[in-house]
């Protein structure tokens, strides 16, 4: 269970980083399909991500003393915790966003997705500090635990920058961005 | 005391008055203009790590900064619905005036005139139809921001224009005028002056939206720029716009004394105890002889504007 929810959290985040570092590079008005296609290739490369953390992952338990897959789960409870309290409020403000209208929108905006947007990568890393100051019941293990912990949270947290220099790689994004499709 | 800091898109690109034609412009005399200024050294770093050629700031790289950083804008735009913010005003304000244009002062990509043009089309023939016949026509000093706000709209098929022009100086049809995250860049005299040059141009209305100044909004721009925006020239020119957005008795005081022949109210002005609730505020001028059937046709949006005077 909080394995899969971890990776559902890092995959709705990995979505919405691909969004946002779509956001601000296309002018045209009319852009959903620019978005959707954003996304969609962004969740993609999540994806890989995902399964890359995930491999690495299971490196870490076969190599590590017996107990280190609990000592993962039991880290990875806390996260889940503070991941899945961010994400519910941020879910819930983006329905708002989307529901209300004027006034109740700006302060959507303003009061929670921009700040939120802006404690992204601190609430990524204090989760995941946080969560490795659980008690560990078979101490050995809790070393490798924590390398895993980490590298995954480090990797999701600026998942978002390497979304911006595979952009910069790729012979696509300049394209969109000087000669968006009609 | 020092002359106050501005943003640094305002003084890394010059333009002569007249023709509007491009000036060049030295980086050391950027870098002492801000040391006099005392903007730091954040701002020192952003300007010193622009390319030059022979000292003076490379024009190439410079108009793609700003397209860049004006397509970072236009997010914000987007996101605080600043097209249908205008078209609330707008629309009545078309209703009761003989206005045939609306120019957009500053444009820069022109999102909120594309976005006029795109409702307007959409909402051809339909019980929200507006504007019939009007143009739509966007006016920047800047060429290659006016070049990417045309090839956007014809992109797009969207019935506007956008032209390399000084907005006052059309002489045209009577005009609305309209702008957003403009008017705080004129200081002193030259804000004044700005609505004289608008009624002179024989403006019959104009709607001029920008942040509205409190104690939240310089911290609120730090932390939607930092969380939104890439370049680091928009991060530091957008706490500064908060911070020198100008007060609404301010904007009503330079307004009233450079166009006595219109009259003006503040639209959201009233800042109230949560401020992040309204986040742009507008000045709006009519001619006085269309001020009452302008409040008549706002109907409960009325409600929002001060009193026109
Ligand atoms: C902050 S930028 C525009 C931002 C744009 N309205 C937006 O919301 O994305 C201000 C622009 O105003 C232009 N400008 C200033 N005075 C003008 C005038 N009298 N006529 C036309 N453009 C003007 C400058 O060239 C500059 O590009």
């Amino acid at each position: 269970m909080i394995p899969a929810l971890l990776v559902g959290l890092a995959l709705v985040d990995l979505a919405f980083a691909a969004f946002r570092d779509a956001a601000g590079r296309d002018g045209r008005i009319r852009k959903r399909a620019f978005y959707i296609d954003a996304v969609v290739r962004g969740t993609a490369i999540g994806a890989a991500l995902v399964a890359l953390l995930g491999a690495l992952t299971a490196a870490v338990v076969m190599l590590g003393p017996p107990g280190t897959y609990a000592d993962l789960v039991r880290i990875g409870g806390r996260m889940v915790l503070v991941y899945g309290t961010y994400a519910t409020l941020v879910l819930a403000t983006l329905g708002v966003y989307f529901v209300g209208s004027g006034d109740v929108r700006a302060f959507a905006t303003v009061a929670v997705l921009g700040p939120f947007t802006w404690l992204r990568v601190p609430v990524v890393l204090a989760g995941a500090l946080w969560a490795s100051l659980a008690p560990a019941e078979v101490p050995a293990a809790r070393p490798w635990a924590l390398v895993a912990t980490f590298v995954c949270a480090v990797a999701v947290a600026t998942a978002e920058r390497a979304f911006g220099w595979l952009r910069a790689l790729g012979a696509r994004a300049p394209r969109e961005l000087r000669r968006p499709r009609a | 005391m020092p002359p106050e800091r501005v943003e640094i898109t305002d003084l890394i690109i010059d333009y002569d008055p007249e023709t509007l034609a491009r000036k060049p412009v030295r980086k050391d005399d950027v870098l002492a203009a801000m040391a006099e200024r005392r903007m730091g050294r954040r701002a020192a770093r952003i300007v010193a790590g622009l390319p030059d050629v022979g000292g003076v700031l490379d024009e190439a790289h410079l108009d793609a900064l700003f397209v860049r950083i004006h397509a970072e804008l236009q997010r914000l735009n987007e996101e605080f619905r600043q097209g249908e913010r205008l078209l609330m005003l707008l629309e009545p304000m078309l209703r009761v005036s003989s206005a045939q244009r609306v120019v957009d002062v500053g444009c820069g990509l022109g999102y909120v005139v594309r976005w006029l043009a795109a409702h307007r089309q959409s909402a051809r023939g339909t019980a929200r139809a507006w504007g019939d016949g009007v143009e739509l026509l966007g006016c920047d000093y800047n060429r290659a921001l006016v070049t990417e706000a045309q090839r956007l709209a014809e992109v797009e098929a969207l019935e506007c224009a956008f032209r390399v022009a000084n907005a006052f100086r059309l002489r045209e049809q009577p005009a609305v005028f309209t702008s957003s995250g403009v008017i705080h860049h004129f200081r002193g005299d030259a804000l004044a002056a700005v609505f004289r040059a608008q009624a002179e141009s024989g403006a019959v209305a104009c709607i001029h939206f920008d942040i509205k100044p409190s104690w939240v909004a310089p911290m609120g721009a730090y932390v939607f720029h930092e969380a939104r925006m890439r370049e680091r020239v928009s991060r530091h020119d957008g706490v500064l716009s908060a911070v020198r957005a100008h007060p609404a008795a301010t904007l009503l005081q330079a307004a009233r004394a450079g166009a006595p022949e219109m009259v003006f109210a503040m639209f959201d002005g009233a800042v109230g105890f949560l401020p992040i609730l309204r986040v742009m505020h507008a000045v709006v001028g009519v001619r006085r002889e269309h001020a009452a059937a302008f409040r008549g046709a706002l109907g409960p949006l009325g409600a929002r504007l001060s009193e026109l005077s």
